[in-house]
């Protein structure tokens, strides 16, 4: 089992949870905010050298040797070539977060919740045994609930879908581990079943993920969420997709096909619908929760296709669009610290004042509906290119979602940036902090565009390995097949010397 | 050496307005923007590069007499059974519109530097000027269909944030939007055709899906049916890019942009896109009469309402956008007609027609602003005022006819009026109904439902 040559991933997630202790005692929001910028980069510069350990060493996976026994080790904080680019995408979006808090929100935000729930996603992404992973996305899950009573908002929705999705996951998990076909495994798939679990289990793991991921028709909560919460806390919470990693690792190795092309059917239409909301909405954070919604169907669509183009193109949509989506919020969640709610049902005329907002704003957003140049571009046509290949119409309503978000963000652009201009007495420009934050993600979203070829391989990678991993029990069945057919015909042939003698 | 020569020219029209954009670009994502000089320095030494790079491979190709010169900067990105290749190619279709890319944005910018000088909008225009010539030139030179679309979404974005750029105004927004609404569609059109032809051919190569591969020679190896469906989706993305009916409703709209950008976008190149398209992919719609019928059809009633529609504008600029749209009408029916009676060759005459009509055009839309100054100078110089043109529309038809005929000119044939009431309106009307319940669904679960918005939250 190769090691890491340093444990990075226990380093992140120690000092992150260490810090989201210690902040409490900061004394005052800028240290608190100062003490976990440290924490979030030291957190990211982990992880991305995890990252880079790996690829230098061509393995399919690195485990942690550091405090974990080593019994453990192959459970938990693993490092493989799914989770890999995913967890420097977190603690990027994190840190970014963290460096873009404006200053009128930094009593609000907790920076102690943050940085633990950013170490629980850590934790989440390297897990490998079921329960665990299962515990954890409870865990988390309990953010938003958290958020939302500390805002005096009600949670009721929330409670009732994330309540119903998590009580399916644990009923329909231990169904499926009560009849034998669960264990563990390698490549972020923790359970290769050794026989079909029951269909009722498959299908409470697949209705909790389905309410999660916020496919249709249970998806009202997103929204919901979205209106009422903490912008940055919410964009944390929903940029790595959870209900995605729960369906690759729990999900994945148990449906069976039908129901697979099923929910795929059905996260195409999600992703049609949500841009079509997308478009007319008169609220920024809706606006923003449909377009969240898109990429989340857009990504479960590509991972139900299981074809390696189409899974190719779903994971690098995964870590494309997390990051624009990401980068499109907090320039909101900037753009509302100065001016308030901005309703989308008249011109405000704001790019005067905070033009390199307004420049955010077009580049993640562009970035968002994959135009050329940019992180998304490749990973939308790789995505298209399979689900053409496999089932057409998923290729047209991507291209009709993709179409529709295009409009939808330039919409919000022109409503928002152009006009008359605002008449406003104070300072409303952009701080340099968010000038960096913004560098930051034009770097990466249009670097990553032009040197995508690196990246799409390694996805490419991650993507053979998932499939082979889906389909290892039928190649095991097929030996097992084949070894008894042997075995009948030498029973045949024993049988006629017998009846000969 | 000849082959290092020639690959640095070749490299040099390519590479030009990729380091324009970066420069400008980059420098306004510092929010360092380079000062009004600066900018005019820079455009003028890289256009000029590019223009004379351009210029040398030209002269290199008829010295030698090679009609085909392919330069390949490899994959962009690639996994096994799926290559993103970008492929330029200069053979006789993109030689003569990459030059003429290059020299009429050379002027335009020339003129820019003025026309815009202490404009707060002045490095915002240049920006989008660097990547609408990006996107021209990648368009051009494009040898695989997917770099095509990669130059044609950059030209689409720069038009749309360019017709917007009198930002104060709420008009222009609301029409820069509309035209990238219709710009989406001809996009998705466009990439469906690109991943079909990938699927039919197994690559997204030009001369892989031509045979031949020498302009404008080529016979595409598909069915009738296939070119049916893959020329289709290739008619309607030219359609929407070029404005043929029904999406003739935007080109006028796009006048709120600035005289200039109207100039090289409406006037010369953005306007020819889907023409270019057209003629590239020409030996494909060949395959197909019925294509090639519904393509005439579609160029002669374009030529007809635009010729119409022009008599009526009441401002020079419409006039002369319905002036280009009704020969580029004309065009895309040559494309048609053209082969059909002289051969591959024919598609010659359309290229010369868009190549002088670009020319023409782009001078009339500068002069525009103009137009009063030259018409007095123009009767000045007569010595009189010219005759009254004819009130009616077409002499020979009823005056209720001409009335109605008026109107509809008037109104730029309702198709934009159609558009809404048929399409935009019931879309918008269904979203916005979508909405509304799933308001009400999370109000009734939360228990708001007949509370105020304040109560609410």
């Amino acid at each position: 089992m190769p090691d890491n040559a340093l444990p990075f991933l226990e380093f992140a997630v120690l000092a992150l949870w260490g810090c989201g202790l210690l902040v409490r005692w900061a004394g005052n929001a800028d240290r608190a905010r100062l003490w976990a910028l440290v924490a979030s980069g030291f957190a990211l510069l982990c992880v991305s050298l995890a990252w880079w350990g790996l690829e230098l060493r061509s393995v399919a996976e690195l485990y942690d040797e550091g405090l974990l026994p080593a019994s453990l080790r192959a459970h938990f904080l693993v490092l493989d070539r799914l989770n890999a680019p995913l967890m420097p995408m977190v603690a990027l979006v994190f840190f970014l977060a963290l460096l873009m808090t404006p200053k009128t929100k930094r009593n609000q935000f907790s920076f102690s919740r943050t940085l633990i729930l950013e170490g629980l996603l850590l934790a989440l992404y390297s897990c490998r045994h079921d329960w665990t992973l299962i515990a954890l996305l409870i865990l988390v899950a309990i953010e938003p609930y958290r958020d939302l009573v500390a805002q005096g908002k009600s949670a009721r929705v929330y409670t009732l879908y994330m309540g119903l999705s998590c009580l399916l996951l644990v009923i329909g998990w231990a169904g499926v581990t009560l009849s034998g076909s669960s264990g563990g495994g390698q490549m972020g798939v923790p359970a290769v079943p050794q026989q079909q679990p029951p269909l009722w289990a498959v299908c409470c793991v697949l209705a909790a993920i389905w309410i999660r991921a916020g496919m249709m028709p249970v998806h009202s909560w997103v929204p919901y969420v979205f209106e009422r919460g903490t912008l940055g806390s919410v964009l944390l919470w929903f940029t790595p997709l959870t209900g995605a990693w729960a369906m690759v690792n729990l999900l994945l190795p148990i449906i069976p096909d039908d129901l697979l092309r099923g929910l795929g059917i059905m996260s195409m239409v999600t992703a049609v619908y949500a841009a079509g909301m997308a478009s007319v909405q008169r609220d920024p954070r809706r606006f923003l929760a449909f377009l969240y919604l898109g990429y989340s169907a857009v990504v479960m669509a590509g991972l139900e296709i299981a074809t390696e183009h189409g899974m190719t193109g779903a994971l690098c949509v995964w870590t494309a669009l997390g990051l624009a989506l990401a980068g499109l919020g907090l320039v909101l969640r900037s753009m509302e610290a100065r001016f308030g709610q901005l309703p989308l049902d008249r011109y405000h005329g704001l790019s005067a004042h905070v033009p390199q907002l307004a420049a955010g704003f077009a580049l993640t957003g562009l970035a968002a509906i994959g135009f050329p140049g940019t992180m998304g571009f490749i990973s939308g046509e790789l995505l298209m290119e399979g689900a053409v290949t496999s089932y057409p119409l998923f290729g047209v309503a991507m291209l009709i979602a993709a179409a529709l978000n295009g409009i939808a963000i330039l919409r919000v652009y022109f409503l928002l940036f152009t006009g008359k201009r605002l008449e406003a007495s104070p300072l409303l420009g952009t701080l340099g902090s968010e000038r960096v934050a913004i560098l930051i993600l034009a770097v990466v979203l249009l670097g990553g565009g032009a040197f995508s070829s690196p990246w799409v391989q390694s996805r490419h990678r991650a993507a053979e390995a998932i499939l082979a991993d889906t389909h290892r029990d039928q190649d095991d069945d097929d030996e097992e097949d084949d070894d008894d057919d042997e075995d009948d015909e030498e029973e045949d042939e024993d049988k006629e010397e017998d009846d000969n003698d | 050496m000849l082959e290092f020569w020639l690959n640095l020219l070749g490299y040099s029209v390519i590479l030009a307005p990729i380091l324009l954009v970066a420069l400008l670009g980059g420098a306004s994502l510092l929010n360092r923007p380079l000062g009004e000089r600066v900018t005019s320095l820079v455009i003028k030494v890289v256009i000029f590069a590019g223009l004379v790079a351009s210029l040398g491979m030209l002269a290199h190709m008829l010295w030698t007499g090679h009609r085909l010169i392919s330069i390949s900067l490899g994959d962009w990105a690639g996994v096994p059974g799926y290559h993103f290749s970008l492929k330029f190619v200069f053979d006789r279709l993109s030689m003569p519109f990459v030059i003429l890319s290059y020299l009429l944005c050379g002027t335009i910018s020339a003129f820019c530097v003025r026309y815009l000088h202490r404009d707060s909008g002045f490095n915002r225009f240049f920006v989008l000027f660097a990547i609408f010539l990006l996107g021209m030139v990648v368009a051009s030179l494009a040898g695989t269909i997917e770099t095509l679309f990669f130059g044609w979404e950059l030209v689409g974005l720069s038009s749309a944030l360019l017709i917007a750029f009198f930002q104060d105004r709420p008009t222009p927004a609301a029409n820069g939007l509309r035209v990238w609404g219709v710009y989406r569609i001809s996009d998705a059109a466009l990439l469906l055709a690109a991943l079909t032809l990938h699927h039919m051919a197994g690559a997204g190569d030009f001369s892989a899906l031509l045979s031949s591969g020498l302009w404008p020679l080529g016979h595409a190896a598909v069915t009738s049916q296939q070119a049916l469906l893959v020329g289709g989706l290739v008619l309607l993305a030219a359609a929407g890019k070029s404005g043929l009916v029904p999406f003739a409703g935007w080109l006028p709209r796009a006048m709120e942009g600035p005289t200039p950008s109207s100039a090289i976008f409406y006037g010369a190149l953005s306007v020819h896109l889907g023409v270019f398209l057209l003629l590239r992919l020409s030996p494909l719609i060949q395959a197909s009469p019925t294509l090639v019928a519904i393509m005439v059809i579609l160029g002669l009633v374009t030529a007809l309402y635009a010729t119409v529609a022009a008599r009526v504008q009441t401002d020079v600029k419409s006039v002369l956008s319905m002036a280009s749209l009704t020969q580029v009408g004309l065009m895309v029916a040559e494309i048609g007609l053209m082969p059909l009676l002289f051969g591959p060759y024919g598609l010659y005459l359309p290229l010369v027609h868009l190549l002088g009509h670009a020319c023409l055009r782009t001078m009339q839309f500068i002069r525009a602003p103009m137009w009063l100054t030259d018409h007095r100078e123009s009767e000045n110089a007569v010595g009189a005022q010219p005759g009254a043109a004819s009130s009616a529309l077409i002499s020979w038809l009823p005056e209720s006819v001409n009335r109605w005929l008026y109107r509809w000119a008037l109104q730029r044939g309702y198709w934009d009026a159609g558009l809404d009431r048929f399409l935009i309106d019931p879309f918008v009307g269904c979203f916005q109904q979508f909405e509304r319940w799933e308001q009400r669904w999370t109000r009734w679960l939360d228990g708001s439902l007949g509370q105020s918005d304040k109560e609410r939250f």
